[in-house]
């Protein structure tokens, strides 16, 4: 078992043909992924990485049916390619692309709640269930299939949590994106892990600004029975300065690492305050 | 981005939103004209700068007279003003913004804002104008006024009645307040503003609504969208090696200790800085070279550093997409075409690492090869 994805999940590429949608699709094919078409609204009716390309979104749920989809697409795009899956009633969609203006994410979402489709991103490095199948731009072979479940809202984080539990190896690993305005959360992801009977701990990588970790805490103390260890960073940046990621910023004071750290604990996490001691708290949280 | 006050005043008189009568004075411009044109009356002369608490910093000065005027303006124009945002430095002071004082008999507080939680737009309304909203919050949460609005249907009568509620204001008041909202919001949406308030907005002793002081953030990723607004960017209030980060397509963020860190992705450099200061350390900077980075950013990357004098350089790298030997030869160039005269630790893990460290052997008498991040916080600690 794993969450949202696994060896059956098939797969649509919107933005196969570009450089990144080229690149990453070659290397999650290598890894068994179930891609089986793409879309391009110029390039309908070609054959790309010997698979074929559909004009649309639409099109290509009428040829073919398909449990996921990963974007690609500029950013200026983006939120089109969203809505495009969403309408086409796509059960996952992966949004890579960063930089996608908040006021479009607004529009995404709005459409996102009255559908079935659940949204990973954007300006994330995607999820993958390790042996199964890898839908994002994660580096493979880091990964092993096992039984730590990782949410984080950053990239490289995400990996470094990953080769540090390599002994343990991971059942999944959802990055849920650095943006203001995403769409699954921790709180979907840790239900999620709840349920999923090879997940045996949680790894969370949380980051300031927003409220999401403290959200999370407050479902943690009565819904997540399985141990859950967390880092939050961003504990040394000044406040007002946006940190790479757009949704990165201390804004209020309110939403510092310390802040976070504290709700963690409270509802009784695992918390370890530097990024070299994720692994340690793994292991003895599975004693 | 972040915009001044006159440019966020000019904004708002294009949405037909009533500001007060002012003039804009830029550095360079003559003072003794701008005075025997002007200096008749009594005028506000505010500073413009990218910090909050120009008032209590003296950028902020009341004149009742044409010398006044004028002592004022030499005063400020051109300094540096230090404010509590603004670091020991300050910010440069290069356009006034001349203003025609207040006859203040009520103050509100309007705001927009993006809401990440709710994911959605919400307006915010207090009769408790002039004082931050944090503050309003603090004092009586109650006096806070939210509507909800939906992208898709935008504003309703409904929204206007709750940001209504408890402002106090008659009839025809009530009828400007409604299409001060109105505007406002277009505008919010019009120019893709993360962050949009008017605080306080006053109503005047003849009675009617004027703001006097905005602020509006805008959304750094829809500037692709926002030529216009794009234009508004002032880089004297910039740091200039975020300036030139920004030119390299680095994500650098200056900060007051003396160690300088170069890292992948985001999440990786906040926690480098954050496990240095753990160890006793001070991180010189935020810097992400990114998750696709290459050889010419890296190189960037040092010349940045070097450039503002840190003591020791903490390079961490985890190879995913990126691969480590592609770093260490960005490296190397770097080491080529600056004559380095800090310690570097390296650290590189992921792909290629073994590679990398082939590559990087004995290249340099600076350069510190480690093999975990423990180790490297530490060792760049006691080099700096």
């Amino acid at each position: 078992m794993s969450i949202l994805i696994d060896k059956n999940t098939r797969i649509l590429c919107q933005g196969l043909t570009g450089s990144q949608g080229s690149f990453h699709t070659e290397q999650s094919l290598a890894y068994g992924s179930k891609i089986l078409a793409g879309v391009n609204p110029r390039k309908g009716g070609s054959l790309h990485l010997g698979l074929p390309v559909y004009a649309s979104v639409r099109e290509a749920c009428s040829e073919q049916s398909f449990d996921a989809t990963i974007i690609y697409v500029p950013a200026a795009f983006a939120a089109d390619a969203m809505l495009e899956a969403i309408e086409a009633e796509i059960g996952l969609i992966v949004c890579i692309t960063e930089g996608v203006p908040v006021h479009d994410m607004l529009t995404v979402s709005e459409h996102l709640a009255s559908s079935n489709s659940q949204l990973i991103g954007p300006n994330c490095p995607g999820i993958i269930t390790p042996g199964e199948c890898k839908i994002g731009i994660m580096p493979a072979a880091i990964h092993r299939p096992g039984k730590v479940g990782i949410v984080s809202r950053s990239g490289t984080l995400t990996y470094v949590a990953v080769s540090q539990t390599e002994a343990f190896g991971q059942s999944t690993c959802v990055g849920i994106g650095g943006d203001p305005i995403h769409g699954l959360d921790f709180i979907e992801c840790l239900r999620l892990f709840e349920q999923d009977p090879q997940t045996e701990i949680i790894v969370l990588v949380g980051e300031i600004g927003g409220d999401a970790e403290e959200q999370a805490a407050e479902i943690i103390a009565t819904e997540i029975s399985k141990p859950i260890v967390a880092y939050i960073t961003g504990a040394s940046a000044p406040v007002g300065k946006r940190m790479g990621h757009a949704g990165a910023i201390i804004n209020s004071g309110k939403d510092t690492a310390e802040q976070k750290y504290v709700a963690l604990e409270k509802a009784g996490v695992d918390t370890v305050r530097t990024l070299a001691d994720i692994g340690q708290a793994v292991a003895a949280g599975l004693k | 981005m972040f915009i001044h006050e006159y440019q966020s005043k000019e904004l708002l008189q294009q949405y037909q939103i009533p500001i007060p009568r002012s003039h804009t004075f830029h550095k360079g411009d003559d003072i003794d004209s701008f005075v025997s044109q002007w200096g008749d009356q009594e005028w506000v002369v505010k500073s413009q700068i990218h910090s909050g608490g120009r008032g209590k910093a003296g950028g902020i000065l009341v004149a009742d007279q044409a010398k006044e005027l004028a002592s004022h303006m030499r005063q400020l124009i051109g300094s540096q003003l230090v404010t509590t945002q603004t670091g020991p430095d300050g910010l440069p002071v290069n356009v006034l913004l001349i203003e025609e004082p207040a006859e203040i008999a009520n103050e509100i507080y309007l705001g927009i804002l993006i809401d990440r939680n709710k994911k959605n737009i919400t307006l915010l309304s207090s009769s408790e104008g002039g004082i931050n909203l944090e503050e309003i919050a603090e004092r009586d949460p109650s006096k806070i006024n939210r509507a909800a609005i939906s992208k898709a249907t935008g504003l309703q009568a409904a929204h206007h009645q709750t940001l209504n509620q408890g402002l106090m204001l008659n009839q025809t008041q009530q009828d400007e307040f409604k299409q001060i909202v109105i505007n406002l919001y277009r505008m919010f949406c019009d120019i893709d503003a993360t962050l949009v308030e008017i605080n306080p907005l006053i109503v005047t002793q003849a009675g009617v609504l004027q703001a006097l002081d905005a602020k509006i953030n805008i959304d750094d990723n829809a500037l692709y969208r926002q030529a216009k607004v794009s234009n508004l960017r002032d880089d004297s209030q910039e740091n200039a090696i975020e300036r030139k980060a920004r030119a390299h397509d680095l994500n650098y963020v200056k900060l007051d200790g003396s160690i300088g860190c170069i890292v992948n992705g985001a999440g990786l450099a906040m926690a480098t800085m954050d496990l240095i200061k753990h160890f006793g350390g001070e991180p010189a900077n935020f810097l992400d070279v990114g998750g696709n980075t290459n050889e010419a950013r890296v190189t960037h990357a040092f010349e940045l550093l070097l450039a503002d004098d840190v003591r020791a350089i903490f390079v961490n790298i985890f190879g995913g997409i990126v691969r480590c030997d592609v770093i260490a030869h960005g490296i190397l160039a770097a080491l080529k075409n600056t004559a380095l005269e800090v310690p570097v630790v390296v650290l590189l893990q992921g792909t290629n690492a073994e590679q990398a460290k082939v590559l990087l052997k004995d290249q340099h008498p600076l350069l510190f090869p480690v093999k975990d991040l423990s180790e490297g916080a530490h060792l760049v600690i006691s080099k700096a």
